[in-house]
């Protein structure tokens, strides 16, 4: 049983997509594909920008800029930005809105968070899904954990079935929400 | 008519008399650069406060009981959220007693802000066991009030009904109100003075719980092991020979089901001593042992 949230705009966009490192542009611009998008380059004529640490200067574009605290962006976000919000942010700048992140006002003092045993990943899981929120494709997770691309989409269906989620992203932003990949240090 | 015999009156003048009681030992706490928390005079020389709350500085100035007096850092527990200021100047504390903690009942939480003290009237909203914190700190009850707690109320005394003391607000995650139960502020304070930290026991793991594969569960009952997805240098677990993806089953003969119960192994009294630890590594079971050192302080 899987829910769609409603969208913002259900149509693509085209995405110019810019990062200093080879893994981080492959990492944003497969999130950027996972909602639907269109990565293209700049002389491609992108609709949107979407640029890591400002590497691009990208003229009157409307542009998603993460982890800058230059101004005359139409959209800043930290860093650590999830997919959903990169996606909600390029909808909402493409349409002529600007975004800022919501000021977080401190976490306030929290319990260790212990999960819920009927959602725990295997061990197999949660190393893939490391490998999948670390960007890498399935052939390259199977390489890394010397197992078959067939079994690395298994465990990819299992672990999004556990998660209850339908895409690879989404997984990706609610591991990071449920804080499932968040290592507790003793 | 007015009827000054009315219950509800009663009720009101009760309030109002419990505020105006909290005078002596409700603390407001100021920076040079005009930051303002609550806090407790806990003893005659002695402030709690809230730990998230308090920013860093090098002198702060306490105002209680109609007395101004400085005040220093004399340490924090980030793990039990407790920081004590040592008074320059010793004022009488007139602290009530530790009253116990009932799910329904009526609690005041008191604090100061720029009009000055304020009131809050709660129910305790829960009343849990014993739980561990994020940051690693055991706290005798969880208590969660029904009402919000302001910025600069956070760290003022949270009173029962009959003027016994239920601990320092604090605000937790999510907008939940909390209260640092004054039993485990009273076991945290003396150590702070004395010691200027907390210690706590330190085995160099991150770990993630994951579902146990049929194979590798040490009985039925244990479904849950707890991944080490990581070891510090020269930490306990690796001179122990404990690696990356190796998964916990039991440390100390607790089963490894959830972080709290390793967590609660390592208390301050836990360092230097032997801990037993079963582990699943590449299909089989090891037996290892680690000796706890003390956890460094950050």
């Amino acid at each position: 049983m899987s829910v769609t949230a409603p969208r913002l705009m259900t149509h693509p966009l085209r995405v110019a997509v810019f990062a200093a490192e080879p893994r981080r542009l492959a990492t944003l611009s497969r999130w950027v594909r996972d909602f639907g998008h269109v990565v293209v380059t700049a002389s491609e004529n992108p609709s949107v920008v979407l640029t890591d640490a400002v590497v691009a200067a990208t003229g009157n574009l409307p542009t998603v800029a993460l982890g800058t605290d230059r101004e005359g962006f139409q959209a800043r976000l930290p860093s650590d930005a999830s997919p959903e919000q990169i996606d909600a942010a390029l909808r909402a700048v493409a349409v002529g809105l600007s975004v800022t992140i919501a000021e977080e006002s401190g976490r306030g003092f929290e319990a260790v968070h212990e999960d819920d045993e009927r959602t725990l990943l295997t061990p197999r899981e949660v190393e893939v899904l490391t490998a999948v929120s670390n960007g890498l494709t399935n052939k390259e997770i199977a390489r890394e954990l010397g197992i078959s691309r067939h079994t690395v989409k298994f465990h990819i269906e299992s672990l999004m079935r556990k998660l209850g989620v339908s895409s690879r992203a989404e997984a990706v932003s609610k591991s990071m929400r449920l804080k499932l990949l968040e290592p507790y240090r003793l | 008519m007015p009827n000054p015999h009315s219950p509800l009156v009663q009720f009101s003048d009760a309030l109002s008399a419990l505020t105006a009681g909290a005078r002596g030992f409700l603390a407001e706490i100021r920076t040079k650069d005009g930051h303002r928390v609550s806090g407790v005079l806990w003893k005659s020389d002695a402030v709690v406060v809230s730990e998230q709350a308090l920013p860093e500085a090098s002198e702060y100035e306490v105002r209680v009981a109609d007395r101004i007096v400085k005040a220093r850092l004399a340490g924090r527990d980030g793990g039990t959220n407790v920081a004590v200021l040592r008074l320059e100047s010793e004022i009488t504390a007139t602290l009530p007693p530790a009253a116990i903690p009932l799910a329904g009942s009526l609690a005041l939480a008191l604090g100061m802000s720029a009009n000055g003290i304020t009131a809050r009237l709660a129910i305790l909203r829960s009343v849990g066991e014993a739980w561990e914190s994020l940051a690693g700190g055991t706290i005798d009850h969880r208590i969660t009030l029904d009402s919000p707690i302001g910025p600069s109320e956070e760290g003022g005394p949270v009173l029962a009904a009959d003027g016994a003391i239920l601990g320092i607000s604090t605000r937790g995650a999510g907008r939940q109100s909390l209260v640092i139960p004054a039993s485990t502020i009273e076991r945290v304070v003396g150590v702070l003075l004395e010691k200027g930290s907390v210690e706590r026991g330190w085995l160099g793991v991150a770990l993630r719980p994951v579902a146990l594969p049929e194979a590798l569960r040490p009985d039925d009952s244990q479904r849950v092991g707890l991944m080490v997805m990581d070891v510090g240098a020269d930490s306990p677990a690796a001179k122990a020979g404990i690696l990356a993806g190796d998964i916990l089953l039991s440390a100390g003969g607790a089963p490894a089901t959830r972080f709290g119960k390793i967590a609660r192994q390592l208390g301050a009294n836990s360092i230097g001593k032997k801990i037993q630890i079963t582990l699943a590594r590449a299909g089989a079971v090891v037996t290892s042992e680690a000796t706890i050192a003390a956890r460094k302080a950050g």
